[in-house]
């Protein structure tokens, strides 16, 4: 690499959050297009483009230098005007690993990593890391460090005229990390000409310090065009518009990716500083190993000491392989009651491939976080492909049976494919933390962090941040961004033109032509990180010498790679997401428990539950996980479900893919007879029996390729992958070669073989794991058990688990009513925390009351053990309930009990004195309040009581739900003699009849369509129950603006009745009612 | 660039006397200044400069949110000792009088 002209070694990509304006990706490609032999990437603190752009750079075939500009203590004691910057770059993978724990230091300063949730980083600035001197020295081997730019402290103290000073910093800097890994950095940026005199001033000051110096162009775009980006980007950074002048902004567009012949241009002078960069380049090398698992080893001495539960502790000389198999056929046993042949060789070929790929380790660890889970009695099941595993299965990790549901293995793991294993797992969302805290606890919170999301510009975050800086007003921004659905900012040219909604938005366009040029090129953009909603890393080693870390908003530590990132690296990464349903579900059972005094055991429900499956087939499925939608609704009431796997199907089939590839009509056809089961080979029958000959799931399309082509299933997940990734005809047809010839040797005809793989080609893109619609479809049908037995309780349960679901509060609480069941009030001294069953009905909880803090809820509750609340005097004294909640209990009659109307408990909260009645904050103060008229005379004045609707109103507002009528009953008076149909009355109605119907949008959905053209689907509720309504294309381009104008429409159209339950109305007019 | 050679018709008010010698000039015949993409002769105010020597040579970004250019900054020395710091706008390619430094 000695001949190297020159390499760009300080580059930023746009992972300098708000300051770089180059993808990673951008800028490999650009080098190695300017044949440069290598490229680093020095990002503002942070190594987060670092694994994508390695990622990058080697795909290119360039060398990546991984490195970073930090923002470092003053090496000095004199002032500096800014925050100093160093630029680091890693020589090898030691200088990697210090890399990663200097940018944690200056993350997370010297704070010990003790607990997960630590309160001990509350004085880290997360938004402005700084290095200290002290940990800069401890981990200073192994990198290559440069003086950095202007804002480098040798640069500032020259330019602030302190020569000294900047000599004693260079010396100093010399001194710690060796004369010859320490570079005096120089810029020749054409800037105006008091500016250009530091660079001679820093080549002199390297000369007599017995420094090298180097040249780079501190990058911060691939070319000139993107530099008004970078300067955009700036300008939101700082708050500000693009008019007002700040010393952050560069002067001019020179800071782009360079070619080595313009640099020699620039440095004519200095070839010395050229050469240096493509000698420091030559010694950088560093290998971050991405071919590679590093899972950390499973502790089983720590288990001996811990309750196994129905598995068996490790012996003394057991390893984890031997104590893995040892927990399979425990578990096996405990699933099957005796290990069936089939069972024995399917565990024994699973965990020889386990056993192959070194994955004994990784399978334990997630074992013991579901047995903590369990001994906690936390509800938890998996999902995703990890449900094609037996081993996951009889380890307890998923629930659903493969074998009896054909589920496979190699669509998880197989011989052929190596890589990163995948399980996720959901737990009761209530006590996630409980899990994730076992996980720091059992590995040590040097080796466990949260992974990050990285969140990137989109349409409506581009659209505010870029128009905020660009100077357009408020009142033309906000309605500008809320026109645009959550598209990618990319996208939002096109949707102008495609969206009526957006196309008809009031705000001028004519001037906005720079705002959606901008946004087109900031799409994609990183904005910031966040946590990721379930993801954390484990490792073997401490993670800061593989990955920085860093303190996220919510005070969690993280690391600084997403979820692909971290894959990359081999590191462990397991998704404990926090699942709503699991909360509901445990509350219910709670709910039933202390009703019947017996725990429902929801494993040993039958799963063919007539009362379960009616209610499925009568498609009131609101709470029921994952079968609530509209289209899921529309969907049960033409499949009329009757056994377990059809709930399966249902899950799978109502997807995007199977949507847009239109596989639910022959599958309905044919389930309902009214199109012949047919298949294409014999073979075929019995792998699309249970699916009517129709190709749903992915597993399918492996048994398909095995029967068809004698392929092995590992096979048959590559020609699944391979079908799904790589579309090229090339690629086709050479895949196709490969399955017809193999089926041809197995004696199917030609023709055949050509059709058949036409049939999966045509699916692969589209088919569902059924596996993890599977450990879906069971959580689905315990809740249609749940509802159909117990739909207080189950209803409660949800309730109290808001927001989640499909739907909000006041609709799961009208279908309450529907039920039969009454929604009761908030009552103080009634209320439980929660949603709780009372006498058969359903009361309000003290806890989703707006306004109600924790604090105060506990002392309502440690109150009432004292005893109930006589007046609203004694709540007063005894709680800690603030005035303006206090007063919001009064208006939704949470003190009925004491027979005072609402306005006269009103009245007599005014009167009370400040040492009654508790403060906003909570505290009982000793401040009397101005006495009312009323008090003085000892008398009440006549009030107007509440009217209906402001009960109903307010009850929504500060509830969620209304106890009384429905809200649309105030509109349906109006509607009157209009011809507008209730959600009951039109099941008299025939398919093809024209109908009004109207009611409070609860729900929209605008899947993907086989055509790209737009279909939205929109729930409305009434008084009576749902309606659900389809605009099409036509209809949307006319009335698209008025469908987002407001939450009660009335939708004019076709009734559409493909089955007794099946009903929808294919909208020609929509009018907005408020 | 336009063209080789050039005439003054803006003059950006960066000094006072600067902006208060404000005159037209003819353009000469087309010669590059060896080393820098710039004219060597302009006229200005009716006369002919002959360039003897950059001094410097730096770069501004325009308003480019008004549609502004960016500009190219030179500081030359005429023949007749004059020092003058001459501006082109990248987007139209006009030049103009930035700075006399008499």
């Amino acid at each position: 690499m000695t001949d190297m002209t020159f390499i760009h070694l300080h580059v930023h990509s746009n992972f300098s959050l708000l300051d770089g304006a180059a993808p990673v990706e951008a800028l490999a490609e650009a080098a190695a297009k300017l044949d440069m032999e290598a490229l680093a990437l020095t990002d503002h603190d942070a190594l987060y483009g670092a694994v994508r752009f390695y990622q990058a750079a080697k795909k290119h075939g360039i060398k990546p230098i991984i490195g970073a500009e930090l923002t470092v203590e003053p090496a000095s004691d004199a002032g500096l005007k800014y925050p100093a910057h160093l630029v680091l770059l890693a020589e090898n993978n030691e200088g990697y690993s210090n890399l990663c724990r200097l940018v944690t230091a200056a993350h997370l300063g010297t704070a010990q990593r003790a607990r997960p949730f630590s309160q001990q980083y509350a004085r880290v600035d997360r938004d402005n890391p700084v290095l200290s001197q002290e940990n800069l020295a401890r981990h200073c081997s192994h990198l290559i460090v440069l003086s950095a730019c202007r804002r480098g402290e040798i640069a500032q103290q020259l330019l602030a005229g302190n020569r000294q000073d900047a000599e004693r910093v260079a010396q100093y800097y010399k001194g710690l990390f060796g004369p010859g890994n320490f570079y005096i950095e120089l810029h020749n940026h054409l800037l105006p000409p008091p500016a250009q005199k530091l660079r001679y001033r820093l080549a002199d000051l390297a000369r007599r310090v017995g420094l090298r110096v180097v040249a780079t162009n501190n990058v911060h775009y691939v070319s000139r065009e993107y530099s008004r980006l970078q300067d955009m980007l700036v300008c939101i950074h700082n708050n500000q518009s693009v008019d007002e002048p700040q010393p952050e902004r560069k002067i001019n567009s020179e800071y782009d990716l360079k070619s080595p012949a313009q640099m020699q241009e620039l440095f004519t002078d200095m070839p010395e500083a050229l050469q240096a960069s493509s000698e420091i380049a030559g010694r950088c090398s560093c290998n971050l190993d991405l071919e590679h698992f590093h899972f950390p080893r499973f502790d089983l001495a720590v288990v001996r000491k811990q309750n196994c539960g129905r598995y068996p502790p490790p012996q003394e000389d057991d390893d984890a392989r031997s104590y893995l198999r040892r927990l399979c056929y425990a578990g096996a046993k405990w699933r099957y009651g005796e290990i069936r042949a089939d069972v024995g060789k399917r565990l024994e070929h699973e965990l020889g491939i386990i056993e192959d790929q070194g994955l004994c380790d990784y399978f334990l660890i997630v074992w013991d976080i579901v047995r903590f889970a369990r001994s906690q009695k936390i509800r938890a099941t998996g999902r995703g492909s990890a449900g094609d595993s037996l081993v996951s299965y009889v380890l307890d990790i998923t629930q659903a049976d493969p074998l009896a549901h054909d589920l496979l293995f190699e669509r998880f793991l197989s011989a052929e494919r190596r890589g990163m294993p995948d399980i996720d797992i959901d737990f009761c969302a209530r006590r996630r933390d409980e899990v994730t805290a076992y996980v720091y606890e059992r590995y040590g919170a040097e080796h466990v962090a949260a992974v990050c999301t990285i969140n990137t510009f989109r349409a409506r975050s581009a659209i505010r941040e870029i128009g905020k800086a660009l100077g357009i007003a408020d009142a033309e921004i906000g309605p500008l961004a809320e026109v645009f659905p959550h598209i990618r900012a990319s996208e939002v040219q096109d949707a102008l033109e495609k969206l009526p909604e957006a196309r008809e938005t009031p705000v001028d366009l004519s001037d906005k032509g720079l705002l959606f040029e901008l946004c087109e090129q900031i799409s994609g953009f990183p904005r910031h990180l966040s946590v990721h909603v379930g993801g954390l890393v484990i490792s073997e080693q401490p993670l800061t010498s593989i990955a920085p870390l860093e303190l996220a908003a919510k005070g969690i530590v993280i690391v600084g790679f997403d979820k692909d990132d971290v894959e990359a690296l081999g590191l462990l990464k397991m998704d404990i997401l926090g699942l709503r349903i699991h909360s509901a579900i445990e509350d219910c059972l709670e709910e039933i428990e202390r009703h019947t005094g017996k725990r429902l055991d929801l494993e040993a429900i039958p799963l063919d539950d007539e009362a379960a499956f009616r209610l499925l087939r009568s498609t009131r499925t609101v709470g029921l996980f994952q079968l609530e939608s509209p289209g899921q609704r529309n969907l049960l009431g033409r499949a009329q479900p009757n056994e377990f796997e059809e709930v399966i199907a249902n899950i799978s089939l109502f997807r995007p893919g199977p949507v847009q590839s239109d596989m639910i009509t022959p599958y309905l056809r044919r389930k309902h007879g009214h199109e012949p089961v047919t298949y294409l080979h014999p073979a075929l029958e019995p792998i699309l029996r249970r699916t009517f000959g129709v190709i749903i799931y992915q597993e399918q399309v492996l048994q398909i390729a095995q029967a068809i082509a004698g392929f092995t299933l590992g096979q048959g997940d590559m020609l699944r992958r391979a079908m799904t990734h790589s579309r090229s005809a090339e690629d086709m047809e050479s895949m196709r070669c490969e399955f017809v010839e193999g089926a041809i040797s197995r004696g199917v005809d030609r023709f055949v073989a050509d059709r058949i793989f036409d049939a999966i080609a045509g699916f692969a893109a589209y088919g569902f794991n059924k596996a993890h619609a599977a450990c879906f479809a069971r959580i689905s049908y315990q809740t249609a058990y749940l509802k159909a037995h117990y739909p207080a309780e189950f209803l409660a349960g949800i309730l109290s688990n808001e927001p989640m679901g499909f739907y909000p509060s006041r609709t799961v609480a009208e279908e309450a009513k529907r039920l039969g069941l009454s929604i009761l009030p908030v009552c103080v001294n009634r209320s439980k925390e929660r949603f709780s069953v009372e006498d058969g009905n359903i009361r309000v909880g003290l806890r989703l009351f707006r306004g109600m803090s924790q604090a105060a809820l506990q002392s309502v509750v440690q109150a009432r053990k004292q005893g109930l609340f006589k007046s609203l005097r004694d709540f007063c004294q005894r709680t800690s309930v603030p005035r303006p909640v206090v007063e919001n209990l009064i208006l939704v009659g949470a003190f009925d009990f004491t027979g005072q109307s609402v306005p006269e408990l009103l009245w007599t909260l005014a009167a009370m004195p400040g040492s009654t009645v508790a403060d906003r904050y909570g505290r009982h103060s000793a401040r009397e309040l101005d006495f009312t008229e009323s008090k003085k005379l000892g008398l009440l004045p006549q009030l107007d009581p509440q009217t209906e609707y402001g009960r109903i109103g307010l009850e929504l507002k500060l509830m969620g739900v209304s106890t009384g009528r429905h809200p649309f009953t105030f509109w349906r008076e109006k509607l009157d003699g209009t011809g507008v149909l209730n959600s009951t009355q039109l099941y008299n109605h025939r398919d093809g009849d024209r109908v009004k119907v109207a009611g409070i949008v609860v729900a929209r959905a605008r899947p993907p369509t086989r055509s790209g053209r737009t279909a939205i689907f929109i729930s409305l509720e009434d008084e009576k129950g749902l309606v659900d309504a389809a605009i099409f294309e036509h209809t949307y381009q006319r009335y698209g603006r008025d469908l987002y104008a407001s939450p009660v429409l009335l939708v004019e159209g076709k009734l559409s009745r493909q089955g007794k339950l099946d009903l929808s109305v294919i909208a020609s007019r929509i009018i907005p009612l408020a | 660039m336009q063209s080789h050679e050039f005439q003054l018709r803006h003059k950006l008010p960066s000094t006072p006397e600067a902006s208060s010698r404000n005159t037209q000039a003819s353009p000469n015949a087309a010669e590059l200044f060896a080393g820098y993409d710039l004219p060597r002769r302009f006229t200005w105010r009716g006369k002919l400069y002959e360039i003897r020597q950059v001094g410097g040579h730096w770069r501004r970004r325009g308003k480019w949110w008004e549609g502004k250019g960016d500009r190219r900054f030179f500081r030359v020395i005429t023949t007749c000792g004059v020092t003058l710091d001459l501006c082109q706008d990248e987007s139209t390619g006009n030049w103009s009088v930035a700075t006399v430094h008499d």
